[in-house]
C-alpha cells in the first residue's frame, strides 16, 4: 500500500482486509497480554452495557437515539485466514472468534425545532438568567418546563455560559438532575428557549410552606439523591458552582432533580484560575470568600453540606448579610481554622484584611449543640461537609458511602414521600361540592394542637382542601 | 458512565443527500471547499495559539453544519470564522471577534500564506488603493461581527444546540498506555512485550498517532461525522504502530470493541491522505477570483460569487 496515490478511492477494501489479515499473522505470535486485556474488556462491556441502558432511558428528545445501528461496516470474516496461532488453546481460539463486539447508538445531528410545538400555560419565575414558564407539547400533551434564555443585551453572540449550561446538562444525565429535553427556538435568531421536564416543586418554595421539616428518614433519601446526582458530575468533569434548596426541584414520586445550570462548567485537574464570583452567598464555601481563584468540587460539596442542614432546620445555615458577615458566620459555628487545620489559609487573598479572634471559644464547631437531635454520624457528616479547608472537605463519593446512611432510621422509599399541591403548577387540591363523610374522627384537634392555625402559603387553603383518598399531610 | 458516546453522528440518510450538492454544488467542489475550510481554521488556529482541540473541534462542527445546510446559502468564510468562534468558547479559549477576523484578514491578503505566487500583491483598481486588502477597516467590522455572530446562531440552531465534540487523542494516548508500548520503567520487560526501550520512540510514537488523527480531519471522507472516537483512536495507533514497527498483541482492537472491517476501512481512509484533487500540489486561497491550475497547485476562490461562477461551469461541462 503507498502512500503515494492521491486519490484515496482507487485503494480498495481488499487492499486494506489484505494488510490487515498481513499484520495479524505477523502480531499472532505475540499474545502475552491477552490475560489483562481480557479483564479489562469484560470492565468495558459492562461500562458500555450501563451506558446503552441509560441511553434507552432517555431515547426521546433531544439526544434522542436513533434506533438503527450506527454507520458500521458488518463484519464480513470472524476469523483472520491463515493464522498461526501455536500459544492459544482452543477454547479461548473459540471464544475470542466469537467475541462480541458492541454496537454505540448515538445520537442524530439535527436541527432545532420550533417553539411553536408548545403552547404556553403560565410563568413560573423569572430571574437574570431569562424567565421559566409552563408549557404543554402540542403533539403529544406533555406538560413541560420552557426556560427562555435573556440574549437581548448580548455582544459577543451567544453566551459562553448559555453553552455551557446546555453542554453540561447535555453531559450530567441522572435520575436525579432535571431531564433536557432539547432545545427549541423561535423566529428570531435571539430566541432561544431549553425545553426541560416539568418538576412540580423547589425545596425552597417546600421548606417555606411545610409545617414541619423532613422527617430524618426523608432527609436521608433526598441527600442521597443529591450526593449521587453531584458524584455523577463530578465524575464527568462538571461543578454546578450553584447549588442551593431554591435550585433542586422535587417531584410529587419523592425524587429532587438538579437544575439551573447556569454557573455550571466543565473543570480540569490541576484547576485553571476560575472566576470567584459563584455560587449564591449562603452557600459560598470559605475559600471562595477568602478569595481563591483556584478551587474545586469542594464547593459543591460545602453547598451540599449547608443544604443539608437547611433540611433539618427549615432554614438556611449561614444567613450572611455580606461576604464578610457570611465568613463569620460560618467561623462562629464551625470554629476559626488553626493553620494546622487548614495549612495556607492565611493566605489567601482576602484573609490578610481580615482579623478573627482566636481563643478557646472560637476553635472547633458548634455543630453537637447545634443539631442536637442529630445522630453522631449525622453529626460527622456535617462537619466534614463543612470542613473549612477544602483538601479535607469529603467527597461526593465517598459521602455516598458514610455511616450515616446505614443507621437507623433507614432512608424512606421514595414512593412513601408526602405529597404536596404545587405552586409552579398552580394546583389547589380539589374540594367536591357534595357533604363530605365524617372527616378523621380526632385529626382536627391534633391539627390545632401542632400549630397550623398560622399556616400561609402552600398551605392556606388547607381547610378548603378535599380530604383523604390514598395521601394525607404528614403531622409526625 | 460512559460520555464518548454521546457525541452526534451522521445518519446514512444525512450522508448520501448533500444539501450543497441538491442546490447545485458539484460533489468535487464541495469537496474541495471543505478541505480549503480546514485548512484556513488550521492556520487561524495556529496563529491564534489556540490548542488542537480547540481547532479540531472547530473544523467538526463546520463540518455537521454543512450536512444539514448548502454552501450556497452559508458561504464558506464566514461559516469557517463562526465555527472557530464557536468552538473556541466551547473548549473554554474565548477569544474575540476582533482577533478572529483580523487573523482570517491576514490569512486571505497578499501577504498571507495562502496567496498564489503568481498573482500580483496588489489589485489593479488603482484608485481604491491596497489597504483594503490588508486590514479590517471599522464600517467593515462591524458588518463582518454581526455577520459572524450571526452565523454562529445559525450553526447553533442547525446542530439542535448538541455541540458535544468528543475527540479521540486522549482516547488514543490512553489506549497506547494500556497496550504497554509507552513504558519506560523496565525496557528489558516492555522488549518482551514488543514495547520500546527507547523514550524518543516512545515520543514519535504518540506524535505520529495524533499527526494521523489531526490529517484525518481534512480528509474528504469526513470519518469524523461516522464514526466514534474510540474507533478513530484504534485506526490512528495501528498505522502508527507499524510505521514505527512496533509490535502489538493479536487483535488488541477487539479490547475497544472495533471490529476488523471498521479499522480497515478507516486504515484505507488514513492512507488515503487529506486531499482529492491534482496531484499532491499546494492549494492557494483566494477571496474573490478564478478556479485554476497552477504551476504547483491549484487556486481555490471562496467567495460566494467566485463559488457560484465555478458551480455553473462545472455543471455546464
Amino acid at each position: 500500500m503507498s502512500s503515494k496515490k492521491s486519490r484515496w478511492e482507487t485503494e480498495t477494501a481488499e487492499d486494506a482486509a489484505e494488510a490487515v489479515r498481513r499484520k495479524a499473522e505477523k502480531e499472532a505470535k505475540k499474545a502475552l497480554k491477552l490475560e489483562k486485556e481480557k479483564a479489562r474488556k469484560a470492565a468495558e462491556e459492562e461500562a458500555a452495557a450501563a451506558r446503552r441502558r441509560h441511553d434507552d432511558g432517555h431515547a426521546q428528545g433531544l439526544l434522542g437515539v436513533s434506533d438503527e445501528p450506527p454507520s458500521k461496516r458488518r463484519k464480513v470474516s470472524a476469523e483472520p485466514e491463515g493464522v498461526n496461532t501455536p500459544q492459544k488453546p482452543a477454547s479461548r481460539e473459540k471464544d475470542a472468534g466469537e467475541a462480541r463486539l458492541l454496537r454505540f447508538p448515538a445520537p442524530e445531528i439535527k436541527p432545532c425545532n420550533s417553539v411553536d410545538d408548545y403552547e404556553p400555560l403560565n410563568r413560573i419565575e423569572e430571574g437574570s438568567y431569562g424567565i421559566v414558564s409552563r408549557a404543554r407539547h402540542i403533539a403529544t400533551g406533555e406538560v413541560v418546563a420552557l426556560k427562555k434564555l435573556k440574549l437581548e443585551g448580548e455582544t459577543d453572540g451567544f453566551p459562553i455560559t448559555s453553552l455551557r449550561e446546555i453542554q453540561t446538562l447535555m453531559a450530567a444525565r441522572h435520575a436525579n438532575v432535571v431531564n433536557l429535553r432539547e432545545v427549541v427556538v423561535g423566529e428570531q435568531l435571539n430566541q432561544v428557549y431549553i425545553v426541560m421536564d416539568f418538576i412540580e416543586h423547589d425545596l425552597k418554595t417546600l421548606l417555606d410552606d411545610m409545617p414541619e421539616p423532613f422527617l430524618q428518614s426523608e432527609i436521608k433519601t433526598l441527600m442521597l439523591q443529591l450526593l449521587s446526582a453531584t458524584n455523577t458530575m463530578h465524575t464527568n468533569w462538571i461543578m454546578h458552582r450553584d447549588l442551593k434548596t431554591s435550585n433542586l426541584l422535587m417531584n410529587n414520586r419523592g425524587q429532587i432533580k438538579v437544575a439551573d445550570f447556569g454557573l455550571a462548567r466543565y473543570f480540569g485537574d490541576p484547576c485553571l484560575p476560575l472566576t470567584q464570583l459563584v455560587v449564591t452567598l449562603w452557600y459560598r464555601s470559605p475559600e471562595l470568600l477568602l478569595g481563591a481563584t483556584k478551587y474545586g468540587t469542594a464547593i459543591d460539596m460545602w453547598s451540599i453540606g449547608c443544604i443539608f442542614a437547611e433540611l433539618i432546620l427549615k432554614e438556611p445555615l449561614f444567613q450572611g448579610k455580606s461576604e464578610i458577615d457570611q465568613l463569620s458566620k460560618i467561623f462562629e459555628l464551625m470554629g476559626v481554622p488553626t493553620d494546622e487545620e487548614w495549612p495556607g489559609w492565611r493566605r489567601l487573598p482576602n484573609s490578610k484584611s481580615l482579623r478573627f479572634p482566636r481563643t478557646k471559644q472560637t476553635t472547633g464547631h458548634l455543630l453537637r449543640s447545634k443539631f442536637p437531635l442529630l445522630t453522631t454520624n449525622g453529626v460527622t457528616l456535617l462537619s466534614s461537609l463543612l470542613s473549612p479547608d477544602p483538601s479535607k472537605r469529603i467527597t461526593a463519593e465517598e459521602a455516598l458511602k458514610h455511616p450515616y446512611f446505614r443507621d437507623d432510621p433507614k432512608p424512606k422509599s421514595e414512593a412513601m414521600f408526602p405529597t404536596f399541591p404545587s405552586k409552579a403548577g398552580q394546583e389547589k387540591r380539589r374540594r367536591l361540592n357534595s357533604p363530605s363523610a365524617p372527616v378523621r374522627g380526632d385529626a382536627p384537634q391534633l391539627f390545632g394542637e401542632v400549630g397550623l392555625a398560622g399556616r400561609s402559603g402552600l398551605f392556606a387553603g388547607l381547610d378548603e382542601e378535599e380530604v383523604g383518598g390514598g395521601f394525607s399531610l404528614k403531622v409526625h | 458512565m460512559v460520555t464518548i458516546f454521546t457525541a452526534p453522528l451522521a445518519t446514512p440518510a444525512q450522508l448520501s443527500t448533500s444539501p450543497s450538492q441538491s442546490s447545485g454544488v458539484p460533489e468535487p467542489l464541495e469537496q474541495k471547499l471543505r478541505l480549503v475550510a480546514c485548512r484556513l481554521i488550521q492556520a487561524a488556529g495556529i496563529l491564534m495559539e489556540l490548542p488542537q482541540p480547540t481547532i479540531s473541534t472547530a473544523i467538526i462542527l463546520l463540518q455537521r453544519y454543512y450536512l444539514t445546510t448548502p454552501l450556497t446559502t452559508s458561504p464558506l468564510l464566514q461559516t469557517s470564522l463562526a465555527s472557530l468562534y464557536l468552538s473556541s468558547k466551547l473548549t473554554e479559549h474565548p477569544q474575540k471577534p476582533r482577533d478572529i477576523i483580523n487573523v482570517f484578514k491576514y490569512l486571505l491578503s497578499p501577504a498571507g500564506p495562502f496567496h498564489p505566487p503568481h498573482l500580483p500583491k496588489s489589485s489593479d483598481e488603482g484608485k481604491k488603493g491596497n489597504k483594503h486588502l490588508y486590514y479590517v477597516s471599522e464600517g467593515d467590522y462591524t458588518a463582518l461581527k454581526s455577520l459572524l455572530l450571526s452565523t454562529e446562531a445559525r450553526i447553533l440552531r442547525a446542530l439542535g444546540f448538541n455541540t458535544t465534540v468528543n475527540l479521540p487523542y486522549t482516547l488514543a494516548f490512553n489506549y497506547l498506555q494500556s497496550l504497554g508500548v509507552l513504558t519506560h520503567s523496565s525496557p528489558s520487560s516492555s522488549d518482551e512485550q514488543g514495547g520500546l526501550s527507547n523514550p524518543l520512540q516512545n515520543e514519535k510514537l504518540v506524535s505520529t498517532t495524533f499527526a494521523y488523527l489531526t490529517d484525518l480531519l481534512s480528509s474528504p471522507s469526513q470519518v469524523y461525522l461516522t464514526h466514534h472516537p474510540h474507533e478513530l483512536a484504534v485506526a490512528a495507533i495501528y498505522l502508527s504502530a507499524r510505521d514505527h514497527s512496533v509490535k502489538l498483541p493479536e487483535r488488541w482492537w477487539e479490547v475497544w470493541d472495533v471490529e476488523r472491517e471498521t479499522l480497515g476501512f478507516l486504515v484505507v481512509v488514513m492512507r488515503g491522505g487529506t486531499y482529492v484533487g491534482q496531484g499532491n500540489g499546494k492549494v492557494w486561497i483566494v477571496e474573490e477570483g478564478v478556479f485554476e491550475e497552477v504551476d504547483g497547485g491549484e487556486v481555490v476562490a471562496i467567495g460566494a460569487d467566485s463559488v457560484e461562477r465555478e458551480a455553473e461551469r462545472l455543471r455546464e461541462l
